[in-house]
Formats: structure tokens, C-alpha cells, sequence
């Protein structure tokens, strides 16, 4: 009775970060001697919160938020369900995230956004 | 219902303006036009409409299509055929509504319409996140454990890490031809490090820390240093002497630098400033001979100094009287005698072999050249025993 689907991301338990899957943040503050690592892992909860709370319902976010900080900017990079006709509230959400969380982390934020189907991300079922 | 009612499957918008409207046929099951064709559209209603008939082998389709502009500027467009409506979509208090009857046709990926001879940096021009639809080729990314591969099309790991797609030969070029105006030739005189040492003896050497974040700031670029070689400052003896014995550790005795790292200041002009500062400080400091200065022992020298020691006043008493022992007790020294000694090659020889031993430490050549020196000096026949250094 196999049930429920696994993406690669789920199927790949946190010990194999490293090994198997790569990191889901990436900046400068985690490498060695660096600050304020802390102060990103904060924000990078708040962005979490605030991009899988945005998008929801048929534009729903169907992957792990990832989150790269280039220079002083972040880059938030998501797969979100593919849809055709809803393209006006795609380009809708993209700039209101943008705008809020540029306001909120005061510093220009990015959204890379991916589409795809929940069947593309299916990696395994047990 | 005619044979190539759902034969219509994609339209793709090359050009659209008020004015004038092409479209182009990308898919189609049986043969349509697919050249982009130029229309006249129609003003109905506050829309824009245009009628199409496309003949098909046996049977003939009617399609309108609707394009409009809605007031935020977005761009919508239905299908009609037959007069009945292929896809809706209707925005009602919030929702989305949507007829399942006709589901809209899956997207055509921008990677499968790409020619092969296009430019790439168009394409992926600045860095950004792998995306599956614009990428012209298969590629796969991931460890296989349910005896699935990875593919390309919603692969998170592609999208994590840092890919190189900008940074083509192709961009580089174009990097290079841009940057070409903003460089500036290298100085004919500055062909050798020779050179640029002469030039300009001092290296200050400061960090830029560059970290993704709001903030530019980092404490640690305040840091300043000042390097030079100590042969460029004008240093007699005393002077040189004096230099070394006030920087201390900063003096390198191997490459023959002084260093000076200054980070007391919040500022890094400051901390140059001060570099500098100490610098000049020092350097006049070192010319400066305080009253003090001619109280030094032989307990405070920098090198062993034979002519001013105390071995010399014993050496030269024990020569005289092992003369005076030969010669007989009415033989008395003066000083062009003691003058003359000291010229004798014995003496030189002993000279040369204790200083040697005081500036250059004891081991086994220098004790031997001492012992050597000794013997020759007091008259004693040599053995050829040489000296064992216990350590």
C-alpha cells in the first residue's frame, strides 16, 4: 500500500545534507570566522513563513523555499504549482513579495520563481 | 463538430499592440499555417476581436480569436470556435472559476523552440537560478535510491546550487570587449619587480571583506599594513642599531622588512595614518643619540666588539708577560708596543675567533677554530683532538 509520495528533498533525510542534497540557504555568514549567522537564519524563518503563506491554493508553493543571498541582495528561488491561466496573480504575488520583503529585510529581495507539477517533484512512494 | 475541433491546441503571441496582432501556430495535428500571420483586429465591445478561417483537408474551422487589453494592462485572450467558448476563465469575488470541461493545453517549454545557433548570453545573461524551461538540454542532478533519476524539469537541487550558464565563453568575451575602454596601459618603467620596488617602497596592504548581507560594514577592514625594506631609509651604524632595537619583533631578519600593523584606530585611513606616523617616528627617533646612551655595557651590545672588551686588555697583559718571562724582567711595554702586538697574525687570529664564537653562538667550528687559535696564541703544540659538544 504505497501511499505517499516523497519529493527528493523529503526522501533525503538531514544527515545526508552535504552528501546527497545540497543546502537550503546559502550566504557568507555560515562559513568559518563570519557574523550574524544567526541574524540570517532569523530571516530566512521569516521569508519561509512568508513565502509559503502567501501562495497558496493554486498557485501553492510545492517545494522548499530556497534562499541565496548574493551581495546585499536576496535571491528566494520556489517551485510553484504550474498553472496557465492564473498568470496576472503569478506576476501579482511575485511583486508583492517582493516589495514586502524588501520592506521587511531592507534590502532588495528577488523572487525566482519555478513552475512545475506536483508529478515532476515525485521522486519516490512508500 | 468538426474533425480538427481540438486539433488548436497553442497560439503564441509574437507581436501584439493595439494596432496590429500576430499570431503564430505552434501546434497543431494537422496542417494549419503556422507562419506568423498579420491581422487587422476589430474593436468589439472594448476588446479586441479577429477572425480567422483555417481550412482544414476536409472539414472547415472557425476559430475567433479574442484579445484584450484589460485596464491594469495585462493581456487576455479566449478561444471561440463554433461560437462556443474553448477556454474561460472568470475572476468572481476572489476566486477563480474555471469550466473543467476544457482544460487549458500544458505550456510548451521556451527550451524546446530554441534554434541552435542563438546567442546564449540573450538567453541567461546575469546570474540567476537554474530553470528547467530554459535550459536546451538534458541534464540531471541527484542520488538514486527509489530507481528514479532525477531529471531536470522541478529538480530543487539544480536549483540550489550555484550554476555557471552566465559565465559562458561567450560572456566572457562580451565581459572583456566591455571592460576593454576602462583599461589603462601598464607603465613602460614597471617592467621588472625590481622596478616596482624602487618605485614605490612601500606596501600597504589593506582588506575589503565582501559578504552577503545589508550591511557593508566589517570591523576587520580597519586594519592597516605598512611594510618597507630597511636598506631604503638612510641608517648609519648607531642608527640602525638604535631602529632595530625599537620595532622590535616587527623587524623580519630574513627578508631584511620592517612591518607595521596598525588596527588601535576605528578607521582605516586612521590606522595608515598612524602607520605612517610611526614610521617617520621612528626613523628620526633612531637618529637621535641620547646622554644616556654612552653608558652602555658589554652586557648591552648588539655585537661582540673585540677592540673594546676585556679580552683584549687580558690577552694583551698575558702576551706581554710571556715575553717579559723570555726576554727578561727589565723589558718594559709601551703603548706602540701593545699597537704592535695586536698586529701580530696570533692575535689577529684570536680576534677573529672570538668574536666569531660571541656573535655566531658556539658549535663545533667555531669552538674548534677558538681552541686552534688559543694554542697557537700561548705557544702550546697542537693535538689533534678536536672538541666534543655536548648538548
Amino acid at each position: 500500500m504505497r501511499k505517499q509520495r516523497l519529493t527528493y528533498e523529503k526522501a533525503n533525510t538531514p544527515p545526508t545534507i552535504g552528501v546527497r542534497k545540497s543546502w537550503l540557504s546559502w550566504n557568507t555568514s555560515n562559513l568559518k570566522d563570519e557574523e550574524k549567522s544567526s541574524q540570517r537564519a532569523f530571516e530566512d524563518l521569516i521569508i519561509r513563513k512568508f513565502i509559503t503563506g502567501t501562495w497558496v491554493g493554486r498557485l501553492e508553493v510545492i517545494s522548499e523555499v530556497i534562499i541565496k543571498r548574493r551581495y546585499n541582495c536576496v535571491y528566494i528561488a520556489f517551485i510553484v504549482n504550474e498553472s496557465r491561466e492564473l498568470l496576472n496573480a503569478n506576476y501579482f504575488l511575485k511583486g508583492y513579495s517582493e516589495e514586502m520583503l524588501s520592506i521587511i529585510l531592507k534590502c532588495p529581495v528577488k523572487c525566482e520563481i519555478i513552475r512545475a507539477t506536483n508529478d515532476d517533484l515525485v521522486y519516490g512512494i512508500i | 463538430m468538426a474533425a480538427g475541433a481540438k486539433c488548436l491546441l497553442l497560439t503564441r503571441f509574437t507581436h501584439f499592440n493595439k494596432n496590429k496582432c500576430i499570431f503564430q501556430i505552434s501546434r497543431c495535428l494537422q496542417a494549419i499555417p503556422t507562419e506568423p500571420v498579420e491581422y487587422e483586429p476589430k474593436i468589439d465591445k472594448g476588446h479586441y476581436s479577429i477572425q480567422r478561417q483555417f481550412e482544414l483537408q476536409k472539414n472547415t474551422v472557425q476559430y475567433t480569436f479574442m484579445i484584450g487589453l484589460s485596464p491594469n494592462g495585462f493581456r487576455e485572450y479566449d478561444l471561440y470556435q463554433h461560437g462556443r467558448r474553448f477556454k474561460e476563465t472568470k475572476f468572481i469575488f476572489g476566486r477563480f472559476k474555471r469550466s473543467k470541461m476544457n482544460e487549458p493545453p500544458p505550456a510548451i517549454p521556451r527550451c524546446t523552440q530554441m534554434p541552435t545557433d542563438q546567442h546564449w548570453p540573450n538567453v541567461w545573461p546575469t546570474a540567476k537560478t537554474f530553470n528547467w524551461s530554459q535550459v536546451p538540454f538534458n541534464v540531471r542532478q541527484g542520488f538514486t535510491v527509489y530507481k528514479a533519476v532525477p531529471k531536470k524539469k522541478g529538480n530543487l537541487e539544480l536549483m540550489k546550487i550555484p550554476n555557471f550558464l552566465h559565465l559562458t565563453p561567450p560572456h566572457i568575451k562580451q565581459h572583456c570587449e566591455a571592460l576593454k575602454d576602462l583599461c589603462t596601459e601598464w607603465p613602460q618603467e614597471l617592467q621588472t619587480d625590481e622596478d616596482c620596488k624602487k618605485y614605490f617602497p612601500v606596501e600597504v596592504v589593506t582588506s575589503d571583506y565582501l559578504f552577503s548581507g545589508p550591511s557593508i560594514r566589517d570591523e576587520r577592514a580597519r586594519i592597516c599594513t605598512v611594510k618597507f625594506d630597511l636598506d631604503d631609509l638612510e641608517l648609519d651604524y648607531h642608527a640602525r642599531d638604535k631602529f632595530l632595537r625599537l620595532v622590535g619583533d616587527r623587524y623580519d631578519k630574513e627578508t631584511n622588512t620592517v612591518t607595521f600593523v596598525t588596527d588601535r584606530c576605528p578607521l582605516r585611513k586612521q590606522n595608515y595614518d598612524y602607520a605612517i606616523y610611526l614610521m617617520t617616528a621612528v626613523y628620526f627617533e633612531s637618529w637621535t643619540t641620547e646622554p644616556w646612551e654612552s653608558e652602555k655595557e658589554e652586557s648591552d651590545w648588539e655585537t661582540y666588539h673585540w677592540d673594546l672588551s676585556s679580552s683584549r686588555k687580558s690577552v694583551v697583559s698575558i702576551v706581554q708577560q710571556m715575553k717579559q718571562v723570555s726576554s727578561g724582567p727589565e723589558g718594559d711595554t709601551t703603548p706602540m708596543e701593545e699597537e704592535e702586538l695586536l698586529q701580530t697574525p696570533e692575535i689577529q687570529e684570536y680576534k677573529r675567533c672570538v668574536t666569531v664564537l660571541h656573535n655566531q653562538g658556539e658549535n663545533a667550528d667555531t669552538l674548534t677554530d677558538y681552541k686552534n687559535a688559543v694554542l697557537q696564541l700561548y705557544k702550546v703544540p697542537t693535538s689533534s683532538n678536536t672538541p666534543i659538544v655536548i648538548s
